[in-house]
């Protein structure tokens, strides 16, 4: 089969690969329908994670399972599944505590027991406790929005539900990135009032007012808390969606929350001191981290389903998997939000 | 004189969205679907109108319920296009132009908001919007979807557009409006909705000028 792989910096190719093939009772061999390139791929792209060169890559995507091991009981082959990205067995401590993405077994992709996921087909073990079906066949049109559920929906959930997002809560959104507009989703979708996003780039600005945003302040650091600051009398928002991972965009997010509120930080950070001063005088509290898409699955997917939200619109850029490199080519360049890969 | 008929055909233009690689395309931009930020395919001067407003084109054909466009060179002054793409250039850049906003509304058919320059004006303590030309894309998209994005330099917030109906509170807004924004004068005696910066000359003019409160 045909999968991508890195090499180095800036040099991503579609390879042919040995096929994946069932070899333990809890694996699901899944034909991959659509898979995405992550914000995360960037950093081994431009070099700043190790590369092990001929590596697999990608860790987001939507499939129908071909062949399932002895012991898989949850998915059979024909469901359309969904693919959380990583792979968690459903059993341990962690797991049954709604945190898959601290699963003792955890298993990511691209590994030597998973598959990377921008390929033909990904292999993975833990099928019962990862994969999610839909209940029937999905319509075409689902498809973006179910991927999304994969990881930049999931993880915008997070941060709303981190920051304990209320209705008629003012929310700011630090990120226009793919997670941050899932970000303004999920607030209004929360019954936010109140969603002011923080975004510079006219088409993210776009989608984030489609996804419920009330404001836009497309400006930064001082600039930008001065801003929501006039927005809301002077006292600052209910909760802060901080969905970058860098030291001003943490900066920023502490700057513009009210006493009292949380900050819910998803942004994978990097270089980022938490301002414990802050934190202890006005009564700023920060939680968040890796988000366990796995147990926000079922409720979103629900809402997909339904109509009720369209994360899928975070896809401007749909190339077939052969173009994969283009693709990483264009979010890189930042001509794309999230580019979306049908092999 | 120009006579376009404006429908599909032309509302419904658009280049393709994929760059220069053919394989490219936008999942969310269906066929007949223009994206935010595309000028305009019309003509700079032709203006779509509905049968029966009063104001200062006439409509082609009176009696027929397509909508139809006469079109006159001076209905839209050449300059427009590029001082308006001007104005929304240089708010982005967060410079504050007088009482010039940006207001970004949800195209009819695309969905996808579209930028025009307004200057909102105070009357009584409420803000309000006028247009001279009822029958113009921004006004026709604030109509149909009833909310825009208002935005003063870098900020912008999402407001809700009601088209004023009480011809009396009309032209008390179009009576202060040369006052309030006297920069927008020029603008209504260049479409023929005035002659001259008179309070009342506007205040007659309320009756072919749509005007939304805003909240």
């Amino acid at each position: 089969m045909r999968a991508t792989t890195i090499h180095a910096p800036y040099d991503i190719q579609l390879s042919d690969v040995p096929d994946p093939r069932i070899d333990g009772p809890t694996d699901a061999l899944v034909r991959v329908v659509a898979s995405c390139i992550c914000g995360s791929d960037l950093w081994p792209y431009r070099g700043e994670n190790k590369i092990r060169p001929g590596s697999r890559i990608g860790h987001e995507f939507v499939g129908i399972v071909e062949e399932v091991g002895a012991e898989v009981r949850t998915v059979k082959p024909g469901d359309f599944v969904i693919a959380p990205f990583v792979v968690s067995d459903g059993t341990c401590a962690h797991c049954r505590a709604g945190f898959q993405t601290a699963c003792e077994n955890l298993v990511g992709y691209g590994s030597k027991q998973a598959d990377g996921g921008q390929g033909e087909y990904v292999k993975l073990p833990y099928a019962d406790g990862t994969l999610v079906a839909t209940p029937e066949l999905p319509d075409e049109s689902m498809i973006p929005s179910l991927l999304t559920l994969s990881d930049v929906m999931g993880t915008g959930w997070h941060a709303a539900r981190s920051a304990r997002v209320k209705a008629g809560d003012t929310v700011v959104v630090v990120g226009d990135g793919a997670v941050g507009l899932s970000g303004v989703l999920a607030a209004a979708r929360m019954g936010a009032e109140r969603v002011i996003a923080l975004s510079r780039h006219e088409s993210r600005q776009q989608l984030a007012v489609e996804f419920g945003a009330t404001d836009i302040v497309s400006e930064r650091g001082d600039e930008a808390r001065d801003a929501v600051l006039a927005l809301t009398g002077g006292v600052g928002a209910d909760a802060v969606l901080e969905c970058v991972g860098t030291g001003q965009s943490m900066e920023t997010a502490f700057d513009v929350a009210r006493a009292g509120a949380t900050v819910g930080f998803v942004g994978v950070p990097h270089g980022v001191e938490v301002p414990i001063g802050t934190m202890f005088r006005r009564n700023v509290g920060l939680a968040g981290g890796m988000a366990p898409v796995r147990a926000y699955l079922p409720e979103l997917m629900a809402d997909v389903l339904a109509g009720e939200i369209n994360p899928g619109k975070v896809f401007d850029l749909d190339l077939p998997l052969a173009e994969v490199a283009d693709g990483y080519k264009a979010m890189h360049e930042r001509r794309a939000i999230k580019v979306l890969l049908r092999p | 004189m120009d006579r376009v008929q404006l429908g599909a055909g032309v509302a419904g233009q658009q280049r393709s969205p994929g760059g220069q690689n053919g394989a490219v395309h936008l999942l969310q931009v269906p066929l007949g679907q223009r994206r935010c930020g595309d000028q305009n395919p019309a003509p700079i001067g032709v203006v779509p109108r509905a049968d029966g407003v009063p104001g200062i084109l006439q409509p082609l054909d009176g009696g027929s319920r397509r909508r139809l466009a006469m079109v006159t060179t001076a209905a839209l002054p050449g300059w427009l296009k590029p001082a308006n793409r001007l104005l929304k250039a240089l708010s982005r850049l967060g410079l504050q132009l007088g009482t010039i906003h940006v207001l970004s509304v949800p195209g009819r058919t695309s969905g996808r908001l579209r930028a025009t320059p307004v200057s909102p004006l105070t009357v009584a303590g409420q803000r309000y919007l006028v247009s001279p030309l009822p029958t113009s894309d921004w006004v026709r998209n604030a109509q149909a979807a009833g909310w825009g994005m208002l935005a003063a330099g870098r900020r912008s917030r999402r407001v809700t557009l009601e088209e004023v109906t009480d011809p009396v509170l009309r032209e008390d807004v179009l009576r202060r409006f040369p006052v309030e924004v006297p920069h927008g004068v020029p603008f209504f005696i260049r479409v023929g909705a005035v002659a001259s910066a008179d309070p009342d000359e506007f205040a007659a003019a309320a009756p072919g000028c749509v005007v939304f409160l805003v909240v």
